[in-house]
């Protein structure tokens, strides 16, 4: 007892204990920066819809058609509430929420009053409200009026009209919305640089207007430099050319955001290469003498113009001079550098591979990526193009599985998913992406990526999934075939468009070359004789409405609730699912296969009622399992019309089934006779070398 | 439903089919009053039927003195703690939730609204049945969260799960 409580005192006196306490020093944290914390946690997932998604079987989308409709009326539910806010404003002006949350507000609602007895503070409303012409037209009536305008408040005005080209700013459009944009709005799909700008829009006449009455310096610095950058944000260089020469001989300075605007569209100034770097270095000089310290916009922007000047030479080594010109000036380069980089370094399909700039560029970033906290910002427009332009060259030109790995890696790591800006990017990302794989790399390491993938994050489209097929096929692997039926039902491949039938044969041909070439577990049979059913209840071989007036009688008929009538409707509206010989043959060779007599004679039978009209006949396989089935089961007589068909058709089998039902031993003498009369009638010579008994 | 059961009218109409809303305008007061069935009535602990065949669901099953033990609360907000704020606001923006939706989404719950608070967002959930096609149901959700995060001037979301229809909320038969 003593020694241990002598033990404990020695072992507290032996520790060496601070006297005294200091607490530690308090962190001072932004008011966010436990959610910064929590989504550093956060990963792309694979395994879990999508966020605008519910997480319920029901309510997930799996094909990317569905996808874009769900979202899409998701969006569409999102402004309806916002019209209900705009109409009924009065019922959403009691705010409990400190501080107010503007967006939650409806919309201002202008007063007539404010437009017939105008003044600054309404054209202040009306441009935060992004009403920019109609900002004009009441700064026009001010004039008239003589109310007096601030100098700033014109200037903001001009401002405006100059960004947004003399047009009201499009309305920010919903999360959902914006994934899809690209498809939405058609203009300028291209991506080409055409002339957009208003001639003798608002913003010139304002333009004209303020060009005399600027008395100050920096009046005429301001009211020069947005008219040009306006004019070069909307790709009319010619004009903005002229105003720049007017600013020069005025020795108006230029500003770092009409330099930056100007460097981005000198391709569309200068014809040839050199003329167009001459150009640069100039502007670059200007800037220099003037002392204006460049951005990261202004060398992205010098970047875009080399990237346009395709197949030139001095290309490559003036990206890294101009890289190394960012490192001195103290610049990090942003995804969207590196974009330039990569399109420079490899201007077309074949060009570059030499280079090795690609895994260079990756390692950079990792490193970029460590030292910045595990996290990147947007930084510039541009950074959205670079996932989708590494993968591209990596699969394109590098085609290298390795490096369009590691990018894909790269790409689920944090948060870096949101450098795709939309769906169409994406789809082209994971197009080219497993484009490479299924052509070089091996099924155990393409299957999980793919599994990883499809169908929450990526939807692939038809293409993407014929090389899927090919891929299988010659890969063989046994095990992904009914995956390969749950995958195409999921990804809405099954159904009645034209390109989708050609999946469904490819799909059959598929199924049924294996059938041929080994022998297959009881289980896989009764698989694919399943998916053969699933296919014959999907798309029935005679029409249902017609089933249906056979059976209900009109009592029942009263019965048939509005739902079922409507989707009757429905159904007549879409085309009939046409069979083809080719296809009935797959699906006969598969339901024979499992035993299956009753409905693979039953697509017989349909095959016989309208061979008319039906494309292609049956083929030999088919027929020759239908009828070792037939007499497995003991189906003389049926046996007997398959032969004839067989004989009708002139195929090359006749002798062995003749062979096969000869073998057979109770036959009647009736049957013998009958099979006597075929052989007689055949053309072929190999059915004349069979004894009949 | 609630308050139906509280109303204790369940042996009046064990002839209807499942019932479960939760309109509290239901019958008038004279019933109220002057009905037999209403002698040793308890809160939202309903009666048998005559024939014992009035469904509930798990929730109505689980009478009030279960809370904690089988089943939880229907809304989640930590305003009536010590020191609770909007303790009373919070109570009729959960009946204002309760009645916007069920006009909303008419005739979809099959469960009672959950309303969770968590930092400053509201998250409702519940069972919803799959009577309408996915697309309509994401129009609502878009609607709904929209239209009632302008309302009450917090982030709104919606968390649902489906089924197939009313009879699988059945729980037992009373």
């Amino acid at each position: 007892m003593f020694l241990r409580i002598f033990n404990r005192c020695a072992s507290t006196a032996t520790a060496s204990r601070p006297t005294s306490f200091t607490f530690p020093q308090r962190l001072n944290r932004s008011p966010t920066a436990i959610l910064e914390a929590l989504n550093s946690c956060v990963q792309t997932d694979g395994g879990n819809p999508a966020y605008i998604f519910m997480d319920d079987p029901f309510l997930i989308p799996t094909s990317g058609h569905e996808k874009r409709q769900l979202a899409l009326s998701k969006a569409s539910g999102k402004k309806a509430a916002r019209w209900i806010i705009d109409r009924y404003s009065y019922a959403f002006f009691h705010d409990v929420a400190a501080p107010s949350i503007p967006s939650y507000f409806p919309s201002y609602t202008f007063d007539e009053k404010e437009f017939i007895e105008p003044d600054e503070t309404t054209l202040y409303k009306l441009m935060n409200w992004n009403k920019i012409t109609k900002a004009y037209e009441i700064y026009k009536k001010c004039l008239e009026n003589n109310v007096d305008i601030s100098s700033t408040c014109k200037y903001a005005l001009f401002d405006l009209l100059c960004i947004y080209n003399s047009e009201n700013p499009m309305d920010t459009l919903p999360p959902e919305e914006d994934w899809y944009r690209r498809e939405l709005n058609e203009t300028n799909q291209s991506g080409l640089t055409k002339r957009t700008w208003k001639d003798n829009g608002l913003a010139e006449q304002m333009f004209e207007e303020l060009k005399l009455s600027a008395t100050s310096v920096e009046q005429k610095i301001r009211l020069y430099n947005s008219f040009a950058s306006g004019l070069l944000k909307y790709n009319y260089a010619e004009k903005a050319m002229t105003i720049l020469d007017e600013m020069r001989q005025n020795k108006i300075s230029i500003d770092l955001t009409t330099y930056n605007y100007l460097l981005r569209s000198i391709s569309s100034i200068k014809e040839s290469y050199e003329a167009r770097w001459q150009f640069i270095t100039e502007c670059l000089q200007d800037m220099k003498q003037n002392s204006i310290q460049p951005n990261l916009r202004t060398f992205n922007s010098i970047l875009y113009t080399l990237r346009r000047c395709s197949l030139y030479e001095q290309g490559p080594i003036l990206a890294l001079s101009i890289l190394k010109e960012m490192r001195q000036c103290g610049i990090e380069p942003s995804l969207g550098t590196w974009a330039h980089i990569i399109m420079i370094f490899y201007p077309n399909d074949q060009i570059g591979y030499e280079t090795q700039i690609l895994p260079q560029i990756m390692d950079e970033l990792e490193k970029q990526y460590e030292s910045n906290g595990h996290q990147f910002q947007w930084k510039d427009i541009d950074d959205s193009e670079f996932f989708f332009n590494a993968m591209f060259k990596a699969t394109v030109n590098c085609r290298d599985i390795d490096l369009a790995k590691r990018i894909h890696r790269f790409l689920m790591t944090g948060s870096n998913s949101r450098f795709i800006p939309d769906g169409f990017k994406e789809q082209m990302y994971y197009a080219n992406l497993f484009r490479l794989l299924f052509r070089v790399d091996m099924p155990e390491q393409v299957m999980p990526l793919w599994e990883s993938v499809v169908p929450n994050i990526y939807s692939p489209s038809i293409n993407v999934i014929e090389d899927l097929m090919e891929f299988i096929s010659t890969w063989n692997i046994n095990d992904y075939y009914v995956r390969l039926w749950s995958d195409l039902l999921m990804l809405g491949f099954i159904d009645n468009k034209q390109n989708n039938r050609r999946i469904i044969e490819r799909y059959l041909m598929l199924l049924n070359r294996t059938n041929t070439q080994e022998n297959l577990s009881k289980d896989q049979i009764k698989q694919y004789a399943n998916i053969a059913r699933q296919i014959l209840k999907r798309f029935p071989l005679v029409p249902e409405e017609e089933q249906k007036f056979e059976n209900t009688n009109d009592n029942q008929k009263q019965e048939i609730s509005e739902e079922q009538q409507r989707r009757n409707q429905f159904k007549q509206l879409q085309p009939v699912f046409q069979y083809s010989g080719q296809l009935l043959s797959n699906l006969i060779c598969l339901l024979a296969q499992a035993d299956d007599f009753d409905a693979s004679w039953s697509l017989y039978e349909h095959y016989l009622s309208n061979k008319n009209t039906l494309i292609n006949p049956l083929n030999e396989k088919s027929l020759m399992l239908l009828l070792s089935l037939s007499i497995k089961q003991n189906h003389i007589n049926r046996a007997l019309d398959i032969i004839e068909t067989i004989n009708e058709l002139n195929y090359e089998c006749l002798s062995d089934a003749l062979d096969l039902l000869n073998r057979n031993v109770n036959l009647s003498i009736n049957d013998r006779q009958r099979l006597k009369t075929i052989q007689k009638n055949s053309s072929l010579e190999s059915a004349h070398h069979v004894k009949l008994i | 439903m609630n308050t139906y059961l509280k109303l204790n009218l369940l042996g009046n109409c064990f002839q209807q089919r499942c019932y479960l809303s939760t309109s509290p305008i239901l019958h008038s007061w004279f019933v109220r009053l002057t009905n037999v069935t209403q002698v040793n009535t308890e809160a939202a602990t309903p009666k048998h039927t005559r024939k014992r065949n009035y469904p509930l669901t798990y929730e109505q099953r689980q009478f009030p003195k279960l809370i904690g033990h089988t089943k939880t609360w229907n809304t989640f907000n930590t305003s009536n703690l010590r020191d609770g704020k909007r303790k009373a606001e919070t109570v009729s923006d959960d009946l204002f939730l309760r009645q916007f939706i069920y006009g909303t989404w008419h005739s979809l719950f099959v469960s009672e609204l959950i309303i969770k608070r968590r930092h400053n967002m509201i998250i409702l959930s519940g069972l919803v049945t799959r009577t309408i096609h996915p697309r309509r149901m994401y129009f609502l959700i878009g609607y709904t969260e929209e239209i009632l995060s302008a309302l009450l001037k917090t982030p709104v979301k919606i968390e649902i799960q489906t089924v197939e229809n009313k009879e699988d909320v059945i729980f037992t038969y009373w």
